[in-house]
């Protein structure tokens, strides 16, 4: 049987995109534009992996993974962040998120399909959680700032606010 | 006193003494001055003053003693009688002194000090001692004629004094004022700058003594202002023209130089002087307890109250205050020394008060000569200190006005990169998508590949852009820590390394194995990037096949951390040159040009530059230097 993989992201085109690719890959894919959805759909079926965007609107995908978690403990993980807020998401791995949520792999906006699908299929035959890893390579953290999620996501409102 | 009916006297009233001693001479201080120069005059080689202020205990006195060469009765009738005589009969002269009591009233001077005055004085020819007792209050009566007044004297065979011992001494008593310490002090210091310190007398000392406080007293040291930031000398030569050198105390001097002079300058021939300058307050290190201000002495003797705070006799307060001319010259900051002399210069003559120079077109070209002089001092100032300052906050406030442009560009630009990041995701992906169908369906065609590895490339360029604008919206460059620069630039470039292989690059990276710094990490992270970007794209832009290399080095020279960036890639052509670190400057296919803009900003803002050299079409090298920077953890 084929992974079934749970692909989250507000976007409706990067949704489509991301789930054709995986589709196309021959995974089972099933898509949700918002957390809660996801978290029903998880309720429904076991997966394997989740493709988690990581800013949306309601929560961040770092919250919808330790949410998702709770429902599926196997599930591995990729959350995908715009760069932007790269810099963010490796300050979290330094901040109390890290001890209790961290995603097993972290990827940056614009993914290939290549990428997208080893790494999958590296979560899948059971590679170590790189979280490290990406924490060393990742450009240093600038921001002290802003030390939760939820202040990124807040911080990223605002200025969205503020372009409107 | 004959009179005939056709022709009238004066007759002088006793109280002119009082007129002349007591409200033309303006201080305590300056009576005590006056005694001092008398006795310069007379040849002394010390003068000692010794005060014993009124207390309880005491009834107080003032002595003024010196060794210069006494008078005799006739002398004294002759001079120190003679109201308004002052010259001296050369056999006076022990040393080669010009006299420096020129109206002969500082004598009556001695009425402000106290009401007793004993003179005792003698030659080394005498065997005798004159002692003369002035009781000034007998002046007082304004009925009586000065010349008729009397003064009681006797000659003394044995006072003390040994045979060959010559010299004056004034004894006062019942002094008129309360010598205080804050008096005793402002004594001190005036009679410290009564000598020109760099052409003090070296056969003439003055001693002052309070036996009740002996913190006060003892020589009287003339002090040198030291170790000035700027320091020019001039002279009036015998031809009436100027010469000038520059140069700091202890430094080499410049060799004197005519320089051109405004106007007629015979009646200041043979003046010399200097002024020093302080870019900052000077310290008691350097100035001592000298007081600031362009100071007039002649023959070594300070001219009141030329160079006093009150006194802005060059107009220096003035035209700071109306912010011209001088503008950049801070009067508490300059210390000048003018020496005039008597013999050369006998048109600047003193008031009678001794508060100024009489007005004649000597001083007028004395006083146009000085402010010249403060004016190419100024000049200096200016271009030395004065106008690097300015540029340096002209920059700085360019650097404020771009901290906030990019503070609102990164507001923008967050939501921004957000925005194309997600539409670029969808492209990325479908083009993706687009390839697989093709693959799985059998599809083999060179048009369809160009347009995928176009798309691709576009893509890779987008998301270049949008980061470096997130990198610029979102570094802080406040944050200082001290690391190891080596490791971290290693690092950084471990990061470049696949792509650099990717397209065909070498990458070497040359550091010592570690290189402490206190930096902020991310300008050196921002610069580096920036700078490999820029080398890869040189490289790229070269269409002959090359093989790239690309070459990093790290070092620390003097005034900081040195990164160089050396490409082999097509050079930077003559017309960006230029303005290469000017916004949108870029001849590259793609980017924005503000890559260098940028890195120049903020290194520029540490006090670091970025230089280049470049061979069009064969490489460039960027050297960044930016020094360790203060405060941070």
């Amino acid at each position: 049987m084929p992974a079934r993989v749970l692909i989250v992201d507000d976007e409706a085109n990067v949704l489509r995109g991301w789930a054709r690719a995986l589709r196309l890959a021959g995974y089972r894919v099933s898509t949700a534009s918002t957390a809660q959805e996801a978290l029903n759909l998880a309720d429904e079926h076991p997966f394997d992996v989740t493709v988690l965007d990581f800013l949306m609107p309601s929560m961040t995908g770092i919250e919808l993974l330790a949410r998702l978690r709770k429902k599926v403990p196997t599930i591995r993980s990729v959350v995908i962040s715009g760069r932007i807020d790269k810099k963010h998401t490796a300050d979290q791995l330094t901040s109390k998120l890290r001890e209790a949520v961290e995603a097993d792999i972290y990827l940056h906006k614009p993914v290939s399909n290549q990428d997208l699908t080893e790494t999958i299929e590296k979560l899948l035959g059971g590679a170590e959680r790189s979280w490290k890893e990406f924490a060393s390579r990742s450009v240093n953290a600038k921001s002290t700032k802003i030390k939760t999620a939820k202040n990124v996501a807040k911080e990223l409102k605002k200025s969205l606010k503020k372009k409107d | 006193m004959a009179e005939s009916p056709e022709k009238l006297t004066f007759e002088v009233s006793a109280s002119l003494q009082r007129l002349i001693g007591r409200e033309l001479v303006p201080t305590d201080e300056f009576a005590v001055i006056e005694l001092v120069k008398n006795a310069y005059d007379s040849g002394a080689k010390v003068v000692t003053i010794t005060i014993q202020p009124v207390s309880e205990k005491e009834p107080g006195f003032i002595q003024i003693e010196d060794d210069g060469s006494g008078m005799t009765l006739p002398d004294f009738r002759r001079f120190f009688m003679f109201a308004g005589y002052s010259e001296r009969p050369d056999e006076v002269g022990k040393a080669a002194r010009v006299p420096t009591g020129e109206k002969g009233i500082g004598r009556f001077a001695v009425d402000r000090l106290g009401r007793l005055l004993t003179i005792t004085t003698k030659t080394s020819a005498s065997p005798k001692v004159l002692r003369v007792e002035f009781d000034w209050d007998n002046f007082k009566s304004k009925r009586k004629k000065f010349n008729e007044m009397q003064v009681p004297y006797e000659l003394v065979s044995d006072a003390g004094w040994p045979k060959d011992r010559s010299g004056t001494a004034y004894e006062i008593r019942k002094p008129r004022t309360l010598w205080t310490r804050e008096k005793l002090l402002a004594l001190r210091s005036s009679l410290a700058e009564l000598l020109d310190p760099f052409k003090t007398p070296s056969d003439f000392r003055i001693d002052l003594i309070v036996p009740s406080a002996p913190m006060l007293s003892g020589p009287i040291k003339q002090e040198q202002p030291k170790k000035a930031d700027h320091e020019i000398e001039f002279r009036i030569t015998k031809a009436a023209t100027v010469d000038r050198r520059i140069g700091r105390d202890g430094d080499k001097k410049s060799d004197w130089a005519m320089v051109d002079s405004p106007s007629d300058l015979k009646p200041l021939i043979g003046l010399r002087g200097r002024m020093l300058y302080y870019n900052k307050r000077p310290t008691k290190s350097q100035v001592g307890a000298i007081q600031s201000g362009v100071k007039l002495f002649r023959d070594g003797f300070r001219i009141q109250p030329f160079g006093s705070p009150s006194a802005d006799w060059l107009g220096l307060t003035e035209k700071r205050a109306k912010r011209a001319g001088h503008a950049h010259v801070v009067p508490n900051r300059l210390f000048g020394f003018v020496e005039i002399s008597r013999k050369l210069n006998p048109d600047l003559k003193d008031t009678t008060s001794r508060q100024a120079l009489v007005e004649t077109d000597a001083v007028q070209a004395l006083v146009s000569f000085l402010r010249t002089e403060t004016g190419f001092l100024e000049n200096r100032i200016r271009t030395e200190v004065a106008e690097p300052r300015w540029k340096a906050s002209e920059q700085k406030r360019a650097i404020e006005l771009e901290r906030a442009r990019l503070h609102s560009l990164g507001i923008v630009s967050f939501g921004l990169a957000h925005e194309i990041r997600q539409p670029l995701q969808s492209i990325r992906s479908e083009a993706d998508n687009i390839a697989t169908r093709v693959q799985q369906l059998g599809i083999s065609d060179d048009d369809i590949k160009e347009s995928q590895s176009t798309i691709d490339e576009d893509i890779r360029r987008i998301d270049d852009t949008i980061e470096l604008v997130s990198d610029i919206a979102t570094g802080n460059l406040e944050d200082i820590s001290s690391f190891d620069l080596a490791e971290f630039v290693r690092k950084e470039c471990s990061l470049f390394a696949s792509r650099s292989k990717a397209i065909g690059t070498e990458l070497v990276v040359e550091a010592a194995a570690s290189q402490a710094a206190r930096l902020n990490r991310t300008t050196f992270s921002t610069v580096l990037l920036n700078l490999w970007k820029n080398s890869i794209d040189a490289i790229g832009e070269a269409d002959d096949g090359r093989e790239g290399r690309i070459k990093i080095q790290l070092s620390h020279g003097a005034r900081g951390h040195v990164l160089e960036v050396t490409d082999n890639g097509i050079g930077i052509p003559d017309e960006i040159r230029q303005k290469i670190f000017k916004r949108f400057a870029t001849k590259k296919t793609g980017g924005l040009g503000i890559g260098l803009y940028y890195c120049n900003t903020i290194v520029e803002a540490q006090g670091g530059e970025i230089t280049f050299t470049s061979d069009a079409g064969k490489g460039t090298t960027f050297r960044v230097r930016i020094p360790d920077q203060l405060g941070g953890r």
